[in-house]
């Protein structure tokens, strides 16, 4: 078959397969596409509050291991105080932090390898 | 590729693909589509790159449709055809061909692996029937390039056709 024969019948059977395999009946109403748009994005946000709470647990648990390691090498009451109430207000503090670095991270996550 | 351009690239398609496969009615299939569509999303992190994006989301859509059809006590339409596929630059595909759920799955999966601009040329022209212009003024795109674009979507879709039937020898 001629080049120019095989480009012919490629254009007629994409002519013919598309329309078949894409038409109407194959496309989602407006209103289903909404409803879907509103559960993926309602996905994303609990997704993102699930991370956003385990990188808050797991500050948790470095601050208890903390206070447990200073309290531990017995350090004077007064700097343990110090020490714990620093590490909570610095877990506190990542919080906007992780929000933010999800918010950028999400950019990427769809993308092709 | 934010949550919103990964929305409009691949959903349309999905539902598509799950379409052809579900024997159920629409709202079936729409069930499926938004729990195939939010099961990716769950799932990215998980994807290897091991194939395209898309797919791994067809993986994802198949297993949704399959469970539909446990649910609704139907046998899964999971259809195993044969037949080898007639390469696209033959004879024009016969009715029969066409109705064929590996024909439509494979267009389908084909047409998720192109890259945007050459799908949404390709699916303007042969399913929407726009004119070269009007697709290039819509693609922002000069004639000759619109041309030249259209030309290598077709290519590019059968190497990723015949690339498949050589997978499948």
């Amino acid at each position: 078959m001629r080049k120019t024969d095989s480009r012919d019948a490629l254009e007629r059977n994409l002519d013919l397969l598309l329309p078949h395999v894409l038409g109407r009946e194959a496309r989602p109403s407006t209103a289903a596409r909404q409803a879907a748009w509103k559960r993926l994005a309602g996905e994303e946000r609990v997704g993102d509050a699930d991370r956003a709470l385990a990188l808050f647990a797991a500050g948790l648990v470095f601050v208890v291991a903390a206070a447990a390691a200073a309290l531990a090498l017995d350090l004077a009451p007064g700097s343990l105080a110090t020490v714990v109430t620093a590490l909570v207000v610095l877990n506190l503090a990542a919080i906007p932090v992780a929000g933010v670095a999800i918010v950028l991270s999400r950019r990427h996550r769809y993308a092709e390898a | 590729m934010s949550l919103r351009s990964f929305f409009d690239t691949y959903a349309d398609l999905l539902f598509a693909f799950l379409r052809h496969r579900m024997e159920g009615s629409r709202a079936d299939v729409e069930d499926a589509w938004q729990e195939t569509l939010a099961a990716a999303v769950r799932g990215v992190g998980s994807y290897r790159g091991e194939s395209s994006l898309f797919t791994w989301m067809c993986g994802i859509a198949r297993r949704k449709a399959a469970d539909a059809a446990r649910r609704a006590g139907r046998r899964s339409s999971e259809v195993v055809e044969a037949a080898a596929l007639p390469p696209l630059g033959d004879e024009p595909f016969e009715v029969a061909t066409i109705e064929r759920t590996d024909v439509k799955d494979r267009v389908i999966e084909v047409l998720g692996g192109l890259p945007v601009d050459q799908r949404t040329a390709l699916v303007d022209r042969c399913v929407h029937r726009r004119s070269v212009p009007d697709i290039a003024r819509r693609l922002g795109r000069t004639y000759k390039a619109t041309e030249s674009l259209l030309s290598r979507a077709r290519e590019a879709f059968r190497a990723a056709w015949e690339e498949w039937e050589h997978e499948e020898d």
